[in-house]
């Protein structure tokens, strides 16, 4: 999975947004300007006949509800509530922990290491639809297991996602060339996958090209959900429009520029966890316990694209949670002793939530560049100079914690886990460092290059930020900015001197992230520094599939000892992520793996009163 | 009734278009200052290419301290604690910059294909014609944001692309006038006594039509700064944190937070030079349209 990379994720994040975007990646981010409306916030939770009705702004149209053709938040979000996929992240539990969802159990690995043996949980049913005979959707069976994993490594459905499990599994990288030869329609059955061995109607081994712990996440992931046979060939091309899995809710009304609504799925086979981490039963995550998911009877999803009526709307009680971006992060949120408060009289109306995201921002050098690349010395001079500290405070106003080590914080693994120190800033140990690079006070040192994966004025003030930090010490830069394609195809040229970089967990292992440093991975790979280091590589292959604990953790401390000395990148921030929701939610947790958790989180019909005028409003949705 | 002595004969002393317009433009205060204005944002651009104006990077004071009395801080500071006015100066440089680029790159080709257009006709016509109404026919603000993709991100770039849109609007104008003209009288008597075409264009027509990127320039200038301001708004512009552009893209976020002046400040800079120029614009049409010589 060394090749999958952030690039394939829902849409370019500019710098800043990267962690707050994916938080409830499909809940999304507001840029409110100038005051929003007043008024009491009323509460439309419940409608007539006291159903309960979670409503979420959708932010961006969704591309496609075909699991296997959809890799972006917008689509995830819906995509993930109405199918199921074999694994899932557990809900409260840190750090991510990988519990069975359609399986029976964990998958059980053999003796040697290679092979998985998935038990499928009984009595889970496919929505009712006209594809199944008489309406009534059928059980679920190894077969659709089987062909769904095929139909996932099918190049002619799925262009975007295949990475997540290629080299994974014996005989379907060599499938999925096969489907690339024959084009559209290729019969699955005529061409068996080695790794894919069924073994009665609810079970399947899963043999792996080689041992490999990180397996198991692409089952998780809602690209390699579940789907039947006879509805995607029912449907044909209409299949990506017309959604029919297992998962906890029904699609209902689907208006793709108006409003979504998901139903309850009433014999969802999901049960809230009985678990959490400690704290969890205080604040009242576990009552539900045990309760068969999920708890809302309609999931109403308005497609609102600007932020500012986001907000408002959410302001007026009529959304039930949002995320919480920087112009309003200022305006709503109290800073003390690195506790976050939502100031009065936003406190007493709504709640807040954060979470440190699983993304790294860093900037990488180009080791080919003749100059960057060659220089230890003035590597180390630039990290020494940057400010990172400063930047979070001014440009982040806190939102972010510096990164002494490639993992993001809440990853096992992460500087929390192993002893590392960095580049703190520190301008005379910068001009020292320029000195040894040959460039006394940065005399003959030609401008820097610095290049940028978006051209908003965040990233535009952050590049003034560090410019100044740099001509404090004598080190000139230029700033160019680019859209993420043109960046990307910069980046992957090697037509660049330093970028600006940053990557998202594809899965929350630290694997992720150290292999954006391993040799092999090279452009057009994600180490977009073509860094190579014979010790670090031989360091990654042997932690990669080590389970974590302290022998693994020990490896990482060297492999960090080795980037923070040769300094291919410049470790940065991870940031934090924000949401506020309605005090009548409940449930709500902030898991990072989850792309819209609407099965688990419930609605307190105490607090529900006026409703009304929100019938209005949703007239107003449908014209 | 004793007859009048006859009229003494003045001598009448022709009177030059310039001279003219001089002594039109002289009488009127408010232009004089519109020109004064002009002329001291010019003179910003000048000092700094010249490298004279305060460092706009530097550090004053805190993050977002509102105007105080001194001189740094008149505009108060931003995010980074940097001189709003040192940035406003900059900006201003960096205005100029293009509105004379601009002005410079499209009056020679407007007036010079306009010219030739409206003098032969015929073929060199439909293909000037041809050329200026696929260029009017794609919006401008696209066609621009499509040069400036292709010659990359800056102020060069930014230059070339608005003068190589902004002939377009003149050299209609002056084709319109050189046909009006080609067949004047005076024309036909150089004609007659045997001038070259060249000679015609450009020493019997231009300066009858020559009023029109006069006033054009300064209208260019104008849009041209406008033009820049929008462009970097959305991004396609200067990156280089030192033009109004940015100041403005900045002050999106700023607002809402309560913090007006930096806003105000290059709001303030914006509208006193498109002021003068809209004045200057106007008022050097009145003095030196010959049409309107009574």
């Amino acid at each position: 999975m060394d090749t999958v990379r952030t690039r394939t994720l829902p849409s370019p994040r500019p710098e800043l947004g990267s962690g707050a975007a994916r938080l409830l990646p499909a809940l999304l981010v507001t840029i409110a300007l100038g005051c929003m409306g007043s008024g009491e916030p009323r509460n439309p939770a419940i409608e007539d006949g006291g159903r309960k009705i979670l409503r979420v702004a959708r932010r961006a149209e969704y591309k496609s509800l075909d699991p296997a053709g959809q890799f972006d938040s917008a689509s995830a979000q819906i995509v993930g509530n109405i199918y199921d996929t074999l694994l899932e992240y557990h809900y409260l539990q840190r750090p991510y922990e990988l519990v069975p969802n359609l399986l029976a159990e964990m998958p059980q690995l053999s003796e040697d290491g290679t092979t998985y043996l998935l038990t499928l949980r009984r009595g889970v049913r496919f929505h009712d639809d006209p594809a199944f005979p008489g309406g009534v959707g059928r059980e679920l069976t190894i077969d659709d297991v089987i062909y769904s994993i095929k139909r996932f490594a099918d190049v002619n459905v799925n262009v975007k996602s295949y990475i997540l499990i290629q080299n994974v599994i014996v005989g379907l990288d060599a499938f999925r060339d096969a489907t690339r030869q024959h084009g559209p329609g290729m019969d699955y059955d005529a061409h068996d996958v080695e790794g894919l061995q069924r073994d009665g109607d609810y079970r399947l081994k899963l043999r792996l090209t080689r041992e490999n712990p990180l397996a198991l996440y692409p089952l998780a992931a809602t690209p390699m959900s579940i789907v039947a046979r006879e509805v995607v060939e029912a449907y044909g091309e209409d299949f990506a429009r017309h959604p029919v899995g297992t998962g906890p809710f029904t699609m209902h009304r689907n208006d793709r520029r108006g409003r979504v609504v998901l139903a309850k799925y009433p014999r969802y086979h999901g049960r809230y966890p009985d678990r959490g981490m400690a704290g969890d039963r205080e604040r009242g995550f576990l009552e539900d316990a045990g309760a068969r998911l999920p708890l809302v009877d309609e999931v109403h999803l308005p497609l609102i694209e600007e932020s500012q009526p986001a907000m408002l709307r959410f302001r007026k009680g009529e959304l039930d949670l949002h995320t919480v971006d920087r112009d309003n992060f200022i305006k709503m949120v109290d800073r003390k002793d690195g506790e976050f408060r939502l100031r009065s009289p936003y406190a007493e109306q709504f709640e807040l939530i954060t979470a440190e995201s699983l993304a790294t921002e860093y900037i990488a050098f180009n080791m080919n560049d003749p100059l960057v690349g060659e220089n230890v010395a003035l590597r180390q001079a630039i990290a020494y100079a940057l400010d990172v500290e400063e930047y979070i405070e001014i440009m982040l106003n806190g939102r972010a914690a510096p990164l002494k080590t490639v993992v993001p914080l809440p990853i096992a693994g992460s500087q929390r886990d192993i002893g590392a120190d960095y580049y703190e800033h520190n301008p005379e140990r910068a001009k020292q460092k320029l000195v040894e690079a040959g460039f006394p006070g940065g005399e003959g040192l030609p401008a820097i290059r610095f290049d940028y994966r978006s051209t908003t004025k965040e990233t535009r003030q952050g590049f003034e930020f560090m410019r100044y930090k740099l001509a404090a010490v004598g080190i000139k830069a230029i700033g160019r900015f680019h859209t993420f394609s043109a960046y990307l195809q910069r980046i992957e040229s090697g037509n660049f001197q330093v970028g600006s970089s940053g990557w998202y967990a594809d899965y929350p292992d630290a694997e992720n992230f150290y292999q954006l440093l391993f040799g092999k991975n090279g452009p057009p790979g994600p180490n977009i520094s073509a860094f190579a280091d014979p010790e670090y590589d031989r360091l990654y292959l042997q932690s990669r599939f080590m389970t974590n604990g302290p022998a693994r953790f020990a490896i990482f401390e060297r492999m960090s000892e080795i980037l923070r000395d040769r300094v291919p990148v410049i470790l940065r921030y991870n940031s934090i992520s924000f949401a506020i929701y309605q005090k009548r939610l409940e449930n709500f947790s902030a898991n990072m793996m989850v792309d819209a958790p609407f099965k688990y989180v419930d609605l307190d019909i105490r607090l529900a009163a006026d409703e009304g005028v929100e019938s209005e409003r949703e007239a107003a949705d449908e014209r | 009734m004793s007859a009048a002595a006859p009229p003494v004969q003045q001598p009448v002393v022709g009177q030059s278009l310039g001279a003219r317009a001089m002594g039109i433009l002289r009488r009127r205060r408010f232009v004089l200052l519109s020109f004064a204005v002009i002329g001291i944002y010019i003179l910003i651009a000048v000092l700094g290419y010249a490298g004279l104006l305060p460092d706009f990077q530097e550090r004053v004071g805190e993050s977002y301290e509102p105007p105080s009395w001194s001189f740094a801080k008149l505009l108060g500071t931003d995010i980074f604690g940097r001189s709003v006015l040192y940035k406003v100066l900059v900006g201003t440089r960096t205005a100029m910059t293009i509105g004379l680029v601009v002005a410079a790159i499209s009056i020679p080709i407007g007036v010079g294909l306009g010219a030739v257009a409206g003098y032969y006709g015929g073929k060199i016509d439909a293909l000037v014609v041809w050329l200026y109404s696929v260029i009017t026919s794609v919006p401008s603000i696209l066609l621009i944001i499509g040069i400036s993709y292709v010659l990359g991100k800056g102020l060069v770039s930014v230059c070339l692309a608005l003068g190589l849109v902004g002939w377009v609007g003149l050299c209609r104008l002056i084709r319109g006038e050189v046909l009006k003209h080609k067949n004047r009288e005076y024309v036909l008597a150089a004609r007659l006594l045997g001038a070259g075409d060249g000679r015609i264009i450009f020493r019997h027509i231009l300066p009858n039509v020559l009023h029109l990127p006069i006033v054009t320039a300064s209208l260019m200038i104008l849009g041209a700064i406008k033009s820049e301001v929008i462009l970097t708004f959305l991004g396609v512009g200067i990156q280089d944190g030192d033009s109004w552009g940015t100041m403005i893209q900045d002050a999106t976020g700023e607002l809402a937070q309560g913090i007006w002046w930096p806003l105000a400040g290059v709001t303030f800079a914006m509208f006193a030079i498109i002021y003068a120029l809209n004045v200057a614009g106007d008022a050097l049409r009145d003095a030196l349209d010959p049409k309107l010589i009574d």
